[in-house]
């Protein structure tokens, strides 16, 4: 070590940005080019475009190595199949901070993908920029009448749809059969209360197991179930005003809290990690967790007994949820032809097609009503279910930032810190300037 | 004089310092264009983006915005807080235990002074993420981890220790038991620097105490401490240097959490500029952090530099 290690810290920063020196000046727009005609994906509809596809799909692995990479490349065989000329090159980037700041970098670069998969919630960041291609001009009346019209809203930002919606994992509550079984309490129905909730969590406390586990940390919702079934929302309709104190919010938060001071919580609830939640509750320490459909996999990998049940009913007087929406979005390129062919490859993507070409493409449901994700995994049933319940956070360009506030606050309440309205309050003071900006 | 002979001369002095140097510019000549372009050049660049807003199509200059907010950010300042409390003890920690071990195992004969100064290494080549994942599984604030469980064989606990934000000590729990965690850890190339600069030692220093009547402690505190005076001065720089940039411990063990109890500076550099997007912050983190660091060093060489020679 010497000396010249104090200069790393700026490098790292500047590291990743030297690329983008090579800016190109590219202009934002979302017009289909002239002589491409919105439509399917067979051949009749590849727009006669012959050429390379460049495809970055976060935590995929080359050569078929995980189940999911499988999945990707059983797309891609039966995509090129149907569109002779096609050529899709898969590009694996880590599903983190790190592989989401190497797409931001190759993006304000200009040489970036013709196509990537993203959260709805980094979209506002880049619609802002300009840097997508927004989907209106390839949206069929087809597509338009398929997918569902509050998903088909979790794309839209300033009036455009920056990104083809895919799935929707909503979050819900996973209970442990085995661990209700022991304690010979029955499994509730989906239209359980807050109460019922509260109650269950603290019966299921025994020595060696905790009633309940969610995960608090960042880039996250799931805790936030607990608020928005109470009926809070993070900002207000039209995303000017910070809500989330509001007394829903509080009511919400003091759910926590309460579960935590009652032992009905592991002690490391604020800072355990995501994965290891969902290990817990394999493990059978935890009786309950929240969690999205993508937990289903390693549930049953794991020959874990469970069932999905949506969040309890709060005083929102209705089953509420809050999730993210997985998207495949198109960058601006210079290339009409190649962008067009990139819109058409994630029209594929999002589709039913898809799902009849490759079994199990789909690992949460669709946004489509024509796909009916069920019929091959039926404990995907609940969480179809949940859809029409969803509410998405806000759609904001500094959703990162607001989202990076929320958490440490809601673990301070927790940890009894401070009380839940100081806690949602502080969060305000926070989010507040961030919305006049 | 001609302008032609003040051409020729200026000509031929290229010529001789080529001649006498040009081989020396030659072998460096890779190892420069690397810090050119790998180092000189972003840190110019983190220079410049700190001053500006950061954009995709491109970059709006804002002055000392950046600089100015970081001030005022009530997170900045509980982060750079917690940076110096983790640097002052882990430093001072490192510098004396690095010392102690080393002194402990210079007597010692040569093959059991070698088997403890590679052993002393081990956490010098072993991966920082898994040093940490090992101390989280320690520190686990429920029953099964090792410390709780511990504690549970004499009817305590469970601690949280690293998910407890409460006021201890004048930080927090889970700050204080991420200190912990480094300090526990052997500072390896403090103790092989240390046993190398031992070496120098003379002999005969110790052996003029030892019929002065000297002691253990005595020869240690005035001969073996005061001739280490340069060894420790760089040891406390670059052990000062590598606390200021904690980053890996703090990521893995805690999050920065719970709440901010263990933001670190570096880690908000990274959750600025990777998660947020917001280089140009970060990039003024960065520099901020730069410019503490350099004038720590400063203070500490001044502090502890010696005209030590023996």
């Amino acid at each position: 070590m010497s000396r010249g290690r104090s200069a790393i810290t700026p490098m790292i920063v500047t590291l990743a940005l030297v690329l983008a020196a090579c800016t190109t000046g590219q202009t934002p727009g979302g017009s289909a080019p002239a002589g491409q005609t919105p439509g399917g994906s067979g051949p009749a509809a590849s727009g006669g475009y012959q050429g390379t596809i460049d495809w970055w799909q976060l935590g995929y692995a080359p050569g078929g190595e995980t189940a999911a990479a499988k999945l990707v490349d059983a797309a891609v065989a039966a995509y090129e199949a149907k569109n002779p000329g096609v050529d899709i090159v898969v590009t694996g980037i880590p599903f983190d901070d790190q592989g989401l700041a190497r797409l931001d970098t190759a993006l304000a670069a200009g040489n970036g993908p013709d196509i990537f998969r993203i959260a709805s919630d980094r979209l506002p960041g880049y619609g802002a920029q300009g840097v997508l291609s927004p989907i209106d001009a390839y949206l069929t009346e087809e597509d338009k009448a398929d997918i569902l019209p509050n998903l088909l809203e979790g794309v839209e930002y300033e009036g455009r749809h920056l990104a083809w919606p895919q799935w929707v994992p909503p979050i819900g509550f996973y209970l442990n059969n085995a661990i209700f079984e022991d304690a010979g309490v029955a499994i509730p129905d989906a239209d359980w209360t807050v109460e019922d909730f509260q109650q269950l969590a603290q019966d299921l406390t025994t020595d060696g197991v905790y009633g309940f586990a969610t995960y608090m940390g960042p880039a996250s919702v799931n805790e936030l179930t607990l608020l928005y079934n109470q009926g809070a929302t993070v900002l207000n309709e039209d995303n000017t005003e910070y809500t989330l104190n509001s007394p829903e919010g509080v009511k919400g938060l003091q759910v926590l809290v309460d579960l935590f001071e009652a032992g009905a919580m592991p002690p490391d609830i604020t800072t355990i990690a995501l994965a290891d939640v969902e290990q817990g509750f394999i493990d059978g320490r935890f009786a309950m967790m929240t969690g999205g459909s993508g937990s289903i996999t390693n549930l049953k990998g794991n020959e874990i007994e469970f069932t999905v049940l949506p969040p309890p009913i709060g005083d929102a007087g209705e089953t509420v949820t809050v999730g993210g929406m997985g998207t495949y979005a198109v960058p601006q390129k210079d290339d009409p032809a190649r962008m067009a062919a990139a819109h058409r490859l994630g029209r594929y993507l999002t589709s039913a097609e898809v799902a009849e070409d490759v079994e199990g493409w789909y690992l949460a449901p669709g946004t489509r009503k024509s796909i009916k994700v069920s019929e091959t995994t039926p404990e995907m049933a609940p969480f179809e279910e949940m859809l029409a319940s969803v509410r998405f956070m806000p759609l904001i360009e500094d959703w990162a930032e607001v989202d990076s506030f929320i958490h440490p606050e809601i673990q301070l309440a927790v940890s009894g810190e401070k009380s839940a309205q100081e806690a949602l309050d502080a969060i305000g003071e926070q989010v507040t300037p961030l919305l006049g900006e | 004089m001609t302008a032609s002979a003040s051409v020729a001369r200026g000509a031929g002095r290229v010529r001789r310092f080529w001649s006498r140097y040009g081989a020396g510019y030659l072998f460096v000549a890779p190892s420069l264009l690397f810090f050119l372009v790998f180092i000189f050049f972003p840190l110019g660049w983190s220079f410049v983006l700190s001053f500006q807003e950061f954009g995709f199509r491109g970059s709006t200059w804002v002055g000392l915005d950046n600089y100015l907010g970081l001030l005022r950010d009530p997170i900045f300042r509980q982060a750079a807080l917690n940076t110096v409390i983790y640097s002052v003890f882990t430093v001072a920690v490192w510098v004396l235990v690095a010392m102690v071990l080393a002194t402990l195992i210079h007597p010692l004969p040569p093959r059991l002074r070698t088997f403890f100064r590679a052993a002393y290494y081990l956490p010098a080549v072993t991966s920082a993420v898994f040093i940490a994942l090992v101390w989280k599984w320690i520190l686990n604030a429920n029953p099964w981890g090792l410390a709780n469980h511990v504690l549970s064989l004499f009817g305590a606990g469970p601690v949280g220790f690293i998910s407890d934000p409460s006021s201890f000590a004048g930080a927090n729990v889970a700050l204080w038991s991420v200190i912990l965690s480094s300090v526990l850890t052997i500072p390896a190339v403090g103790v092989v620097l240390y046993s190398a600069a031992l070496a120098g030692i003379p002999q005969e220093l110790y052996e003029a105490a030892e019929t002065e009547g000297a002691g253990a402690l005595a020869k240690f505190r005035h001969i073996t401490v005061p001739l280490l005076k340069p060894i420790t001065l760089y040891v406390a720089i670059i052990y000062t240097i590598a606390a200021f940039e904690v980053f890996e411990r703090v990521y893995v063990m805690t999050g920065g959490g719970p709440g901010y109890a263990t933001n670190t500076i570096v880690y908000l550099i990274w959750r600025t500029g990777f998660r947020f997007g917001d280089y140009g912050v970060a990039s003024a983190q960065a520099f901020l952090l730069f410019a503490v660091i350099a004038t720590v060093s400063v203070l500490q060489f001044r502090a502890l530099r010696s005209e030590v020679e023996y």
